[in-house]
Formats: C-alpha cells, structure tokens, sequence
C-alpha cells in the first residue's frame, strides 16, 4: 500500500523542512504527492522518525498486573513508539539464552519491534555475570539488571569487559543500594512527612564508579533513567574523555517533582525517586543542550493494589508510553517559557512554532527516536530512500494523560493533566496503525 | 473540615473551638451525642493501648458504636488495595474511620476515597495530630487563668527532647505549635536529629544543658526502640542519659514555671528520672486526662452538621 503524507514538516537532521512525503511498502521518497491509497493532511504537524523506547517493562513473564505485552504494545503504537527495548527483570529473570529465545518467541507477533534485553547477573543477583559471549550469539543486544544496579564491582569490571568483546551495550540501574531504601527523594519534605530519602548522590556516586571502571575498556556503558543533577556532569566529562557513554532520562523525571508526594500518593513512587525542581531544570536543560541521549519511558504497570497503598507497601514504577512525548514536550515548552525564550500562548494563536520551540521540538524528536536508535547502533533517520516507521505529531494539540481506554492499570501519574502534542498518526512498515490518535488496523 | 489528616489541615480558629470545647469537657460538661445511631471502625494496624482507649470511650460518650479492625482483620497483606478496603467500610455504612498504621500517608489515602471522616490517630513516623491538639489543650489549660486562649503559645519557648527522627508526636507538636507561634527547639543525638523545618523548629542542638535554662517547655520524648532499623547508628544509653535524659539533677535547675511533657509511655530511669514524673513541673496527669475529652470535642467537630 502506498501512503502520501502532505502539508507537514519533516524532522530531518539539519532541521525541520516543509516537505511532503510519499510511503511506498515502507520506504520513503521525498516526492509530490501522486496518487496514493490514503493521504494524511499533516498540515500544522510535525513528520518524524516513530519513536524507541529503550526502557520498557512488558512484564513478561511473571507479570501480576492486567496488562498483558499485547495491551503494553497498544500503548506504545498510541504513544508514537513501534520499537521498544524490553528490560529483564521479570519472573524469572531472562538471564539465559533459552529464556531470551522465549520472550522473543512470545514477542514475536506483536504490532511492535521488541528488542528484548537481558539480565546482566545470573537471576538478578548481582553476584555471577551472565553469559555474556552465548547470550550475544542469541542476538542480545544490551545487558541490564534494571530494577537493581549490578553493585559488586568486581562483577561490573568482567561484565563490562567480556560485553566489550561480544558487543554488547551494559545499561545500569545505577543507584547505591544501601542509600537507595528510602521511599522519595532525600529532602526536607521527606523528612517533613516520615520517610527515608534517596539522595541523588546515591546515583553519581555509581555513575562516577561506573564510568572509572569502563575507562579503558572500551564497553559502551549506558545509564538508565538519570535523575541527579551531578549524574549530567560525570556524564559529560565521560563524553568529552571519548568514552562510550550514553545515558537516558524519563518523561516523568523531566516533568513531575518529588513535591506531589505531599499527598502520599504512590502513583508518584518511582526508582530512582521524582527529584526536586532545580534537578528537574537541570535534567531539561540537558535534553535540550544534548547531554542526555534519550528519552525513555521506564513504562511499568502495575495492578491496583501495589499502588493504592501506603508508599512503604507500593511498587515503584509509573506508566508512560502514552504520554512520554506529550509530558516531555509540555515540561520543555514549560522551560522555554520559564526562560523567557517562548512567550505565554505562543502555541494556541495558531501561528508558526517560534524558532525556540521547533528547536526544541527537533531536540526532544532525536531523543524519542533517532538517537535511542543509535544507542541501539540503529539508523533511524527520514531520508530519501530510507525505510522508516513514522509518527505524525501535532505540537499544538492537546491531549488529557491517563491512557484511558489504553492502559489495563488506571495508575498513570498523568492522569487528569492536560498536556501539549498530539501523536496523531503512525506508520509502521509502511501501514497506517494510529489514525488521529486511535489505534487502527488498516 | 471533616477530616483531620494532618496538623497542617487545622486552621486557628477551628482549633481555638477544640480546644475550648476539650477544656468544659474536661471539666464534666455532658459530650453532644453527634455520634448517635452512626458507626465507627477503630481501623488499628499497629498496636496501642491508650488511644484506642481514648476513642472508643470518645465515641461512646458521643453515643456512636464502634468495631475495632485490626492487622488481622484488614485485607492489606491480601493483595487488596487500600482503597477496596475503604469501599467495603463504606458499603458496611462506617461513618467514620479513625486509623493507626505504621505506614505514613495511611490516613491520607483513605481520606482521598472515603466519603465520611477520616481521623488520623498516628501513622508511621508521620503525624500525630490528635496528641497534638490534645497536648495543646493541655497546656493552654494549664495556663488559662492568663485568659489567652491559644495565645499562651505566642513566644511560647520548648524543647523536644529526644529521638525526633522516629518520632510522629515530635512532627505533628512542632509544627502544630509552631503555627500558634511558639519557638521550638529540638534536642537530639545527630543520629536521630532531624531537619528543623520537618518539625517547626528553629534548630536543633545536641545537648539538652544547652536550651533547659531558656525554655518554658519541656517535652520529652520517648525512645522508640520498635522504629530503631540496623541502619541506625545505636545512641547507647549512657550518653543518651548524659546528654538528653531529664534526670534529678537537670530537674534541680528547672524555674518553677516550666512544664514538663511526654505523650507516654514513659521510660523511667531512660528518658526520664522518677523524681521527674514525681515532680510538679510534669503534667503527664492531665494529658492523660485530656485524652478523651479532646476526642470528644474532635469528633464534634469533625462529625457535628452545626459545628
């Protein structure tokens, strides 16, 4: 089937461009619309590469929650994603490679590209690595204890160095874990309100270790959901030294505080903990100067029940597939503003974006799909030729969080906000999945 | 308001009527039966003695009945969610629900579903509102002949004394009276300080020899070994006494005038000497006897229509 998408602007490397788009079984040419079975008006819209998500939990096996993978993968193809990298810490964990091939098996047919991870530790124990070399040959990409940090360091040090040989990414859930107990950011409203706090140091800390131990090795090292202000800087240096550092942040860390748990409500509970404002600024300013490679969702359901319950008693972990990019683009409109660089309504008197903004929109685009692809070591970029899912966005639409009708859990720390951008199509392999913001099936 | 959460809910003036209302109790005025054909549940998740006391003897003075639910009867460790638990209570037709949980922020979220009154009666190391309100009446009592009201706490000095971090009382009486502007101070070892904004302090000092002589308040607190984790550093005893503990000696340099607090149960011998508690300056009589009078006139308020 053949696709002509009109009237948008595309996100293309060097900027967005007016063009329009043709989709022929996939590929994409840069050509005046001709007939074509279905043409999108993507007038006011924004044409870019559809998102990968390097962070999802599709809690398979073992999952307690209604949300089986196929409801996950809705909610990522309403969301804008048709990849998303699946973490391992499952029941049981997927350290092995029978288990690999399993949960790839059982991926296999859904409407989305799974990229399956695995554990970094044999059960997730931290003390014995994973067959790094037997995993590889099964087409593991990247290893991740996520949910817990691979601690010990001599166990860190064989991991990074036989994942330097096999080629494969270590991603860690880097948080100290004798300063990660408490149940929310340290601070003086945690300590107001009687729980013990995670301070940001217990992530640099690990990051800083981290980063000493892969200098010299040659490991591509990743850190997952970055939430400290000083994590950015380690990082940086990292980067500037010619190490193969990448790191993510999530929608959530970018756009909610560790103040909403004033209320106790656990909705808000997440590892590593919401940050104060000033973190959050610092963790925006780096999405949009490129510091951070990727925006992730870290997307993990959860039934009713670990999450209506005092915070001590609560799982952490927040759902986010559906609105990762309109809670990342409303958090960094938000910023623009609070800078002065954008004014106030700029987006709802229906003229063009103001150059800041599209920027911005071009810096959080690259970091929902192109450079979570390269971490990946994916090309993922819309050029003449290429074959290229694609999401239609539009910047100015508004959305109400929550995934109603999505997700099975009705847990969503965005539910009843009203945020900015709408996904309103996605292409993937050439076939239209999302129309005007609902899944279809064409 | 028909729910109290938190100190930080109360407003002065809802708090100048409890606490006004506590005092004619007190002194033998009959309880209004606003309570009268509607049910309580006394959801107890942790242990106490006294204020599970204290409420039902509340309630039944305002006429109410009340069912006690306790760990073993509530359905939390049966993967059920905290707020199923509250819909079962509504559909039971509680009216009320007055909770005591170890976990902070229980309260809050059965306030959050719960169409009738929620009343925290401790949580965690979170709050302690009603001790609070009642320690206020107490000592706003005590001190009636000024005719202030609550105004005795204006510039009203005190010091908390001892492990403020796992303590719920140190949080819901110091920011309380913080509020009604009173000056406080804490007293604790550095491993179980506390940052002063979490508890309306000013600051807070390590040795109990630096604030006594300048206080109008002594409010100890008692150990709370139950709450100790391994992660904390363990104050042994002796330096506790040395430096924190009101002891006979520390008793001698008191002024006439200061009170001397604790919300019980006393730990004689470790926070306290015997010859505190036998001493004019405590007052732990009468906050005990305030105890169910200040329910009393928190239930009126909270459950009243013309209150």
């Amino acid at each position: 089937m053949s696709l002509a998408v009109v009237g948008g602007l595309i996100a293309r490397v060097r900027g967005l461009e007016r063009a329009d788009l043709r989709v022929e079984d996939g590929r994409v040419e840069f050509a005046p619309p001709r007939a074509a079975d279905r043409v999108i008006d993507a007038s006011g819209c924004v044409v870019a590469p559809a998102f990968v998500d390097l962070h999802t939990h599709l809690r398979w096996p073992g999952g307690l929650g209604p949300d089986t993978p196929e409801d996950i993968a809705e909610a990522a193809l309403v969301g804008g994603f048709t990849t998303v990298v699946a973490m391992a810490n499952t029941d049981p964990a997927i350290d092995r490679p029978v288990r690999y091939e399993q949960a790839v098996a059982r991926f296999r047919d859904l409407p989305i590209t799974v990229i399956q991870g695995a554990a970094a530790t044999m059960e997730r124990e931290g003390s014995h690595p994973v067959d790094v070399e037997q995993l590889a040959a099964a087409g593991v990409r990247l290893i991740s204890d996520d949910g817990d940090p691979v601690a010990r360091a001599d166990v860190l040090v064989e991991l990074f160095a036989r994942a330097a040989r096999a080629g494969v990414m270590v991603a860690q859930h880097a948080s100290i874990p004798e300063l990660s107990q408490g149940q929310m950011n340290a601070s003086v409203l945690a300590e107001r309100l009687g729980y013990d706090g995670v301070p940001e140091s217990a992530e640099t800390a690990m990051v800083a270790r981290d980063v000493e131990l892969a200098r010299g090795i040659g490991v591509h090292y990743h850190v997952q959901h970055l939430s400290a202000r000083e994590s950015l800087n380690v990082v940086r240096v990292a980067k500037r030294d010619g190490l193969w550092v990448t790191c993510e942040v999530t929608p959530h860390h970018l756009a909610l505080e560790d103040t909403l748990l004033t209320g106790h409500d656990a909705r808000y509970k997440v590892n590593p903990p919401l940050r104060s404002r000033a973190t959050r600024m610092a963790l925006l300013e780096a999405l949009l100067n490129g510091t951070i490679d990727a925006v992730a969702t870290d997307h993990a359901p959860h039934p009713e029940w670990r999450k209506d319950v005092p915070l001590e008693l609560a799982a952490p972990g927040v759902l986010g597939l559906v609105e990762a990019f309109s809670a990342t683009w409303s958090a960094v409109l938000e910023q623009l503003q609070r800078r002065g660089d954008l004014d106030a309504g700029a987006l709802d008197d229906g003229r063009e974006l103001p150059d800041p903004a599209q920027q911005a929109l071009l810096r959080v685009i690259e970091a929902l799909g192109p450079r979570p692809a390269a971490v990946l070591g994916l090309e993922h970029r819309l050029e003449p030729g290429v074959t290229c899912d694609l999401v239609v966005i539009d910047p100015r639409g508004r959305v109400r969080g929550g995934g109603v009708g999505v997700y099975r859990s009705a847990t969503s720390p965005w539910l009843g906000r009203e945020l900015y951008g709408r996904i309103r199509w996605v292409v993937r392999a050439g076939r239209l999945v999302v129309e005007d913001g609902q899944r279809v099936d064409a | 308001m028909n729910s109290l959460v938190s100190v930080d809910d109360l407003r002065a003036g809802e708090l100048e009527w409890v606490v006004r209302r506590s005092w004619e109790l007190a002194e033998g005025a009959q309880a209004r039966p606003v309570l009268r054909g509607r049910r309580c549940a006394l959801v107890f998740l942790e242990p106490s003695s006294r204020t599970v006391l204290s409420f039902s003897v509340a309630i039944e003075q305002l006429e109410g009945h009340w069912i006690r639910v306790d760990s073993a009867t509530s359905s939390l460790s049966k993967q059920e969610s905290l707020r199923d638990t509250v819909r079962v209570l509504e559909a039971q037709g509680f009216d009320c629900l007055i909770v005591r949980a170890p976990w902070v922020g229980t309260a809050a979220i059965m306030d959050r579903w719960f169409k009738g009154s929620v009343l925290n009666a401790g949580e965690g190391v979170g709050e302690h509102p009603s001790q609070a309100v009642q320690d206020a009446s107490v000592l706003a009592y005590l001190r009636r002949e000024e005719g202030r009201g609550l105004g005795v706490f204006d510039g009203l000095r005190v010091a908390i004394v001892g492990d403020l971090r796992h303590s719920r009382v140190a949080r819901s009486v110091g920011r309380l009276w913080a509020r009604l502007g009173a000056h406080i101070v804490g007293v604790a070892p550095p491993t179980w300080s506390l940052a002063p904004e979490a508890f309306g302090a000013q600051g807070v000092v390590d040795d109990l020899d630096e604030v006594i002589d300048e206080v109008d308040v002594v409010y100890m607190l008692r150990v709370q070994r139950e709450r100790l984790s391994d992660r904390d550093t363990v104050v042994d005893q002796e330096t506790f006494r040395r430096r924190f503990a009101l002891t006979a000696q520390r008793l001698e340099r008191l002024a006439p005038s200061v009170i001397v607090m604790h919300p019980g149960p006393i730990t004689r011998g470790v926070e306290v000497d015997d010859a505190v508690v036998a001493s004019p300056h405590m007052v732990d009589g009468v906050q005990y006897r305030f105890g169910v009078p200040t329910r009393v006139a928190l239930l009126e308020y909270l459950c009243g229509e013309d209150t």
